[in-house]
């Protein structure tokens, strides 16, 4: 049983990873993360399901993190609900949460839950950082058979100071 | 040149995002719809079909049926179909707001083909009781009829004296008779003897001193018997005053049990109209229950949590209800009594979130057919103490003949007719108070009363003086709580027929006492006058027999004396005496 899990589970890695770039396998977890923490039923993880979609991020690391936080967002919850708690009623703020809830869709990504305001607010925080650390992680973990994208070969530091 | 791979993932995404508004929207609507309604209503909600189009705001449900918590086999409501447009600015802004819509189809408590119980709740109907029992009327009723019913002759003094003396008087006659009858053979003995004395020598005084002897000891005899004779004409007159005494009794006797206690005209109302009204308050009872309880779990709904977090409300003042029905007409149709009642009309300003909305729910309703009937309600959850108001008016509503009271102790059958009837009922948090008024003119009353006692001559008077009462009217003042109502019914028609019933029944009780006065009369004058006249005649012939045999005895006297060849100048000092006795 749990060799066939483990045989999955490296097909799977190997059929997410073959053909996307690292930063590409990056961005699709971080996105994941941030979609699996805020809860669903609403706009806000709609739209965040679209922007994966739309863009070409990696969809299978995406989908597997955002599964993976998804039943992890819920312990987080003694963390999360106080700083929405603390930004929703927040006295300076409250001009722009009237003015935002009274637009059109936006009542819809229930930013006014506490749940949804501190997941996202954590999920935006973490998106970075997860960003960076998988990055890495993706890059010391590409196998050297492993087929180069088309479009992107593996930058070198230098290359990637230029580019900026 | 077009860059495919660019554009067709994104266009496929849109025309996703499309589909599964057009195609996926209703699904999911009619889903939630159910869950959300079972869940604050308790019972099962079916709904047949239900297309909902975003584009065109507007959501349409076919075949309805939400279930009766209290009844598991008959809807609370249903309808054929019913479409709501809705206000897409507020939809884009979370908000459920039906600026318009309609119900088409709707039945209240119609039949299910399922059972529509989804737990088992300890919410039923109020049960139906009837409040007005007129028990103090029926006890009354009760009373009369058997005043009128029973035979009170047995218990009269005189009657069951005179039936006495019948028995007796005969009997002391009798034996008054045989003592004489007695006297009257020795008398006859004495006859034989002188017939004998013809055949004897004048020398045999033993004989004729027998026979004088004998003929003294009957003679003794005959004063006690006229005595007794006398006697017995002595009591017979004394039994007569007795009688006559007992007669006196008899009449007081009679008036004191014939005598009417007053009837209380309220309870007698209720005895008449209690059936009637107690059918119809459980109706607007049951309704104003459900009605409560349903605003009451519609209310409840505004307190639904999400399941993570907590929502917080930006601009209390100016927030708006999450869901409102703004304008719904209506139309529909319902059962009351056996008639079907069409009627339609409007909603306004139904919501979950009262206190948001600002404004109370009206309720206008109207049926034309078969008579018109208008309801006008507003129900007020915007204070902290809800207020629920209803009017009901129906100008001309169709009565039919039907009977009032009891066929089978006192009714009375009203004639068909049209009555007018108004309610206004105001219940403020769970104090209910109202009125509800009914008139119905131009009634022909009928009495209808058990046979036992309904004498034509009753029932006649009692129809001519029921003639004069030409409408009915009735007032029920209502008190008390939702949950236990007080209904209070006056109405003209209880004290006036009241008073006419203890009018006509004070006239016909004094008929029956005054015939049974006469009956007594008739029976104890003919049974004493048949006596008296039968004894006296008897006691005349006893009197003549008597005289006779005296006269007899005097007669063989002077025979024997004449036989012993004395003069009868003798008999008068008896010196024979000392010559007729033995040596």
């Amino acid at each position: 049983m749990i060799g066939w899990l483990i045989k999955n589970a490296l097909h799977i890695r190997s059929f997410a990873i073959s053909r996307d770039t690292p930063r590409q396998l990056a961005w699709g977890l971080a996105l994941g993360v941030l979609l699996g923490l805020v809860p669903k039923g609403n706009l806000c993880a709609v739209v965040i399901s679209t922007f994966i979609l739309a863009t070409r991020v990696n969809f299978a690391t995406g989908m597997l993190s955002a599964t993976v936080f998804s039943l992890l967002g819920p312990f987080a919850d003694p963390l999360t609900q106080p700083i929405g708690q603390a930004l929703l009623s927040h006295n300076r703020l409250e001009p722009l949460w009237v003015y935002l809830y009274d637009l059109p869709l936006v009542p819809w990504t229930a930013f006014n839950n506490t749940a949804v305001m501190g997941n996202l607010v954590l999920g935006l925080a973490m998106l970075y950082p997860s960003y960076r650390l998988s990055l890495r992680w993706f890059r010391r973990t590409r196998f050297p058979t492993e087929k180069q994208p088309r479009n992107e070969t593996v930058a070198q530091p230098e290359e990637l100071h230029s580019r900026r | 040149m077009i860059r495919w791979s660019y554009v067709l993932p994104r266009l496929s995404l849109v025309v996703a995002v499309y589909l599964l508004l057009t195609f996926a929207v209703g699904p999911l609507l009619k889903w939630t719809l159910i869950h959300t309604g079972e869940t604050v209503l308790g019972s099962r909600l079916s709904i047949a079909r239900l297309r909902a189009s975003l584009w065109q705001s507007r959501v349409e449900l076919n075949q309805v049926q939400l279930a009766n918590p209290a009844d598991a086999w008959r809807n609370l409501l249903e309808c054929r179909s019913a479409t709501f447009d809705l206000d897409s600015g507020e939809l884009l802004r979370r908000r459920l707001v039906i600026h318009e819509g309609s119900i088409h189809g709707l039945i209240f408590g119609g039949e299910r083909n399922e059972s529509g119980k989804l737990v088992s709740t300890d919410s039923t109907d109020s049960s139906t009781r009837d409040r007005f029992q007129g028990n103090l009327a029926t006890e009354w009723l009760s009373g009369v009829s058997d005043k009128l019913v029973h035979d009170f002759t047995g218990n009269l003094e005189s009657v069951r004296l005179a039936r006495e003396l019948k028995r007796r008087w005969p009997v002391e006659f009798e034996q008054l008779q045989a003592e004489a009858d007695q006297w009257t053979e020795r008398v006859e003995s004495i006859r034989q003897m002188v017939k004998q004395f013809k055949d004897l020598p004048p020398s045999n005084l033993g004989y004729y001193r027998q026979g004088l002897q004998e003929i003294d000891g009957i003679r003794e005899q005959l004063p006690k018997l006229q005595n007794n004779v006398w006697r017995l004409n002595q009591q017979v007159q004394r039994d007569c005053v007795t009688i006559g005494k007992a007669k006196q009794r008899d009449a007081e006797y009679l008036r004191r049990e014939f005598r009417l206690d007053r009837l209380d005209s309220d309870n007698f109302t209720e005895y008449l109209l209690g059936n009637e009204w107690s059918s119809r308050m459980n109706f607007v009872e049951t309704w104003m229950s459900r009605g409560q309880k349903l605003l009451s779990s519609a209310g409840d709904a505004s307190q639904l949590n999400p399941s993570r977090g907590q929502n917080i409300c930006f601009n209390e003042r100016e927030r708006k209800p999450d869901l409102l029905f703004r304008s719904i007409d209506i139309d529909g149709w319902w059962r009351m009594n056996g008639i079907d009642f069409p009627f339609e009309g409007y909603l306004s300003g139904l919501t979950h979130q009262p206190k948001l909305h600002g404004q109370p729910v009206i309720i206008r309703l109207t049926t034309t057919l078969p008579t018109k009937i208008r309801i006008d309600g507003q129900l007020d959850y915007r204070g902290d103490t809800p207020v629920q108001k209803l009017v009901v008016n129906v100008p001309r509503l169709n009565q039919p003949q039907r009977l009032l009271g009891n066929a089978d102790q006192f009714g009375i059958r009203i004639s068909p007719g049209t009555a007018h009837v108004w309610c206004r009922l105001d219940l403020v948090d769970d104090q209910l108070t109202g009125k509800i008024l009914f008139r119905q003119d131009h009634v022909d009353l009928t009495p209808e009363i058990s046979g036992r006692y309904a004498t034509e001559r009753f029932t006649r008077n009692l129809r001519q003086r029921l003639r004069k009462l030409d409408n009915i009217q009735a007032v029920i003042d209502v008190t008390g709580t939702i949950n236990e109502p007080n209904w209070k019914l006056r109405s003209n028609l209880g004290p006036q027929v009241a008073g006419i019933l203890e009018h006509t029944l004070k006239e016909e009780l004094t008929c029956r006492r005054r015939q049974l006065e006469q009956q007594a009369e008739n029976l104890v004058n003919k049974s004493v006058l048949q006596l008296e006249q039968t004894i006296a005649a008897k006691q005349d012939k006893l009197m003549v027999e008597l005289q006779l045999g005296k006269q007899l005895l005097a007669r063989f006297e002077k025979q024997i004396i004449a036989r012993m060849g004395l003069p009868t100048r003798m008999l008068s000092s008896r010196p024979l005496q000392g010559l007729l006795a033995p040596k």
